[in-house]
């Protein structure tokens, strides 16, 4: 199996607005192409700002500052110059609680095509479709396409937003703890979706549910006060891992 | 990956449009409020000196005299509907967010009191007309509840006092001798409120002759009542459930919950609300138009047409004479400053109070 | 009674019901304010009709015919036309102060929006009379004239002489008054947005302005509508501000350049000086029908904030 490097994290470090101290210290990373990268750690590590890198989150907020490179197909994602819009273009997000839009659920699937300028009505249909049915959930929808998205289930709402992303064919795709507003079900769901999709695209996943790392994942990345501790692939970082701050949280002695 | 650096370049050029619009509306807004004081103080300081204060007008067309008058009146007008307004709504408040907190009764008055807040304040003006000024000969209801309310007030504070003389003097420790006292001081402080109003209303009331300064007040109060209303409402429903139940758990009459713990709790926000609702109606004019009308002539006498200085504002201003545009920039110019320096004050109070 | 008296002491008995008469108080002061009204009016509607009056423009005090019509055209126009002006400047002003002030201005723009609201209406119209009719008349009306009034139809709206005394002045008056209160309901409601919400439309690559126009303003949309209805009562129910510049003349114009009057002006102008029964009671109908419109549109602003409120909490 040869992995093909997407990302590549150099000496990440972040600092949020008036915060001396860096919420992240000297990252190092690969996130390879069509693989999904689980990033793991207790509360308060860093996973999530870490996360919020990929697609410059952070620059939302003034006064955050990054140092270090993150290098999506060699190029700085970082650089001032960097187009926002073309970075999230490649790099889609999806967040803790669903988030449709206060529109249809065509429109909400459609929202991002638009965005980028399709406007033909047989080209923005068949996309809508495909994206649904990559998120498995064209079947539920598919006689309420103009009923307004609010009125679907939180798994379905979840699935939706997952429809909404890949919609504008994304190479990466973030997800920030996806399941941890869901029902056992719908999670069950979305994790069978996030192991389809990396035939597609390349998979970053935050999540506090080590099982959940260890079933969907290809790679684990262990977090600790804002530092990496430990990265390798899935098994080993859950069989035999390196450091003994791994193992300790692993096993469940904190955390 | 779909991207178009041509589309993507349209749509950055399209939002910084819009924003840029946006920001420019927030300076419209800016340059307004700057354009309208500006002018008001350049107008204004032309006219201000001591005479405005101390003289009475001058005849018209005459250069010369001031706006005492209008100022007392304003003063005398303002004075006497806080006197109605602010107990009104202060307690009506603390009915429906205390006793009836939660009821359909509460609903309703606070929907009561959105109704009267939305009441133009010139059909208030024809209200209290066709009831205080129309009926000519009967006895001047508004001057009276005015006299009743401002009675109750020194009773309550002739009682105050003496329960904390009694309370000095005599180191009250039996129950008996505790029950005694208070019977003995809360029948004084009815008496003494009685013979109050007894006095007061003969000498301050009398019978409708057309347009008075009573009315005016009564107009004004109107308006008020809704304001304190909500805002004591609103800063009672604040206060967290829990600090009452504690009071409770120690045998405290609801009564008493109410006055040492749910009040002192509000007491900030309470306060600012009623001191912004005084802003509010002291530059009201459309009320008083037909109510406490105009007095060109120095008068204390609420029975009477009392001058205001919004209503002198409108007079001065629509007249011929350059001498009273002056006078009504110089008037404009003070209740100006009066309002906003109370308003910017209170908000900050409730900002620094409320900052959680 | 004697029940109550042991369960509760008589202070507290004396305080609810003190209280309660209180907030009785309000409850039949709007009911009072309603019947007196009606009663004063009784008269003249008894004599014009309810549909007669207010489609009659014939206010006639020599022989006592009166219509509501041209008051009832005033008001419209100036409450549509201050509308018109106040919708785009508010929310632009709103969208500023939750999207793109930086920190450091947000606090003095936010205040500077509460002064233009605290200040007086008197001190509106006095302003509006002695600086802004002279300009009106003699810049911008004209100008208008020059552009927009050469258009055919829409030209008839910028007819005659400008005076600056007139529909125009007085809707931008009440416009300047207005838009502190649509600004600052919706500011509340577009703060009511959720980051994650937002940052959802900016992960799939939103502009601000997409975000803003997307996502915010339709979730925030309700809040919107009733903060606009409440900013309408307040323009329909607005006297001392269009006084001065309306001129009060008992006409129904095409053109904006014309004096007019609004009910409110009518009131404030002739309610002292009506001297028949029949007159003044004419009077009292028009506040009738004011009293009632702010009434309605009370209840349709409640009815949408309500609804947001409710929406938010889910």
């Amino acid at each position: 199996m040869t992995e093909q490097e997407k990302i590549r994290v150099e000496h990440l470090y972040f600092w949020y607005a008036k915060s001396k101290e860096p919420a992240l210290k000297d990252i190092n990373i690969s996130i390879y192409e069509k693989r999904v990268t689980a990033l793991i750690g207790p509360s308060g590590c860093g996973k999530t700002t870490l996360l919020r890198c990929f697609n410059r989150m952070h620059d939302l907020y003034p006064e955050n500052r990054y140092e270090g490179k993150i290098l999506l197909d060699g190029e700085n994602i970082l650089d001032k110059d960097y187009d926002l819009i073309k970075l999230r273009t490649k790099v889609g997000m999806v967040f803790q609680k669903p988030t449709p839009f206060p529109m249809s659920i065509f429109d909400n699937v459609a929202y991002g095509l638009k965005l980028r300028g399709i406007t033909n009505k047989e080209e923005l249909q068949r996309r809508v479709e495909k994206a649904l049915r990559q998120a498995a959930l064209w079947e539920e929808v598919k006689d309420r396409l103009n009923q307004p998205a609010t009125g679907l289930s939180g798994g379905q709402q979840q699935r939706l937003v997952i429809a909404r992303a890949l919609a504008v064919e994304p190479e990466v795709l973030l997800f920030d703890e996806p399941t941890s507003a869901l029902d056992p079900i719908s999670t069950a769901k979305i994790e069978e979706l996030v192991v389809q999709l990396k035939e597609s695209v390349t998979i970053l996943i935050v999540t506090h549910n080590m099982q959940q790392a260890a079933r969907v994942s290809d790679y684990t990345a262990f977090m600790y006060m804002g530092e990496l501790i430990e990265f390798d692939k899935t098994d080993i970082i859950f069989t035999s891992p390196k450091k003994k701050l791994t193992e300790d949280y692993i096993t469940g002695k904190f955390g | 990956m779909i991207y178009n650096p041509a589309y993507v370049r349209r749509r950055k050029v399209k939002s910084l449009i819009a924003l840029s619009l946006s920001t420019l509306a927030a300076f419209l807004g800016l340059f307004w409020l700057g354009f309208i004081l500006f002018d008001v103080l350049r107008h204004g300081i032309e006219g201000i000196n001591l005479s405005l204060f101390l003289e009475d007008p001058a005849p018209p067309g005459i250069p010369g005299g001031g706006l005492r008058n209008a100022f007392v009146g304003q003063l005398l007008i303002v004075f006497y509907a806080t006197i109605i307004g602010v107990p009104v709504g202060l307690l009506a408040g603390i009915f429906i967010a205390e006793y009836a907190r939660g009821t359909k009764f509460a609903r309703t008055v606070s929907i009561l009191s959105d109704i009267m807040v939305s009441v133009p304040s010139i059909v208030v003006g024809t209200f209290i007309y066709a009831i205080l000024v129309q009926p000519v000969g009967s006895i001047n209801l508004g001057g009276l509840i005015a006299v009743g309310f401002l009675s109750a007030i020194v009773a309550i504070i002739f009682g105050a006092i003496l329960s904390f003389i009694v309370n000095r003097i005599f180191k009250i420790t039996s129950e008996i001798a505790g029950k005694i006292s208070n019977i003995t001081i809360s029948t004084l402080t009815v008496l003494f409120g009685i013979f109050v109003f007894l006095i007061l209303s003969s000498k301050l009331v009398d019978k409708v002759q057309g347009f008075n300064g009573w009315s005016g007040a009564v107009s004004l109060a109107f308006i008020m009542i809704p304001v304190v209303l909500r805002t004591t409402e609103d800063m009672l429903s604040l206060v967290p459930w829990t600090l009452r139940e504690a009071a409770f758990a120690l045998g405290a009459s609801y009564y008493k919950v109410i006055k040492d713990i749910s009040i002192r709790a509000a007491i900030t926000g309470i306060l600012t609300g009623i001191i912004l609702s005084i802003a509010r109606v002291a530059g009201e004019t459309a009320p008083l138009l037909f109510t406490s009308f105009n007095n060109s002539y120095f008068t204390t006498n609420m029975n009477e047409p009392m001058s205001s200085l919004t209503v002198t504002i409108f007079n001065y201003a629509m007249g011929p004479y350059e001498d009273w545009h002056i006078k009504a920039w110089a008037a404009a110019l003070v209740i100006t400053i009066f309002i906003l320096f109370i308003t910017i004050v209170s908000r900050a109070i409730i900002s620094w109070r409320y900052r959680s | 009674m004697r029940g109550l008296l042991k369960k509760y002491p008589l202070s507290d008995i004396l305080f609810a019901l003190i209280s309660f008469s209180a907030s009785f108080i309000v409850l039949s002061l709007i009911i009072a304010t309603a019947l007196v009204l009606y009663d004063e009016s009784a008269l003249a509607i008894h004599r014009f009709g309810i549909l007669n009056f207010i489609f009659s423009a014939e206010w006639d005090p020599v022989r006592e015919v009166f219509g509501a019509a041209s008051s009832l055209y005033g008001t419209l126009v100036t409450t549509v036309l201050s509308l018109l002006f106040a919708i785009p400047v508010s929310i632009g002003i709103a969208i500023f102060l939750t999207e793109i002030s930086p920190h450091i201005l947000k606090t003095p723009i936010g205040i500077a929006v509460e002064m233009l609201a605290a200040i007086p209406s008197i001190i509106y119209g006095m302003w509006g009379l002695f600086t802004l009719a002279p300009i009106m008349a003699n810049y911008i009306e004209p100008f208008l004239q020059k552009t927009v009034g050469k258009i055919p139809i829409i030209g008839l709206l910028f007819q005659g002489t400008p005076q600056g005394i007139d529909l125009f002045t007085a809707s931008v008056i009440l416009s300047i008054m207005i838009t502190p209160f649509i600004t600052s309901i919706t500011r509340d409601a577009l703060n009511l947005t959720p980051d994650i919400m937002k940052e959802s439309a900016y992960a799939l690559g939103a502009t601000k302005w997409e975000v803003v126009k997307d996502v915010m303003i339709p979730y925030a949309k309700l809040g919107i509508y009733g903060g606009v209805v409440l900013a309408l009562g307040r323009a329909l129910g607005e006297t001392m501000a269009v006084a001065f510049v309306l001129g009060n003349n008992h006409q129904i114009p095409i053109s904006l350049f014309e004096a007019a009057a609004t009910i409110t002006v009518t009131l404030a102008n002739e309610f002292t000086e009506a001297d028949s029964d029949i007159y003044l009671s004419s009077l009292f109908y028009l506040a009738l029908i004011l009293f009632t419109l702010s009434f309605v549109v009370l209840a349709i602003a409640k009815f949408f904030l309500l609804k947001a409120e409710r929406g938010y909490s889910r």
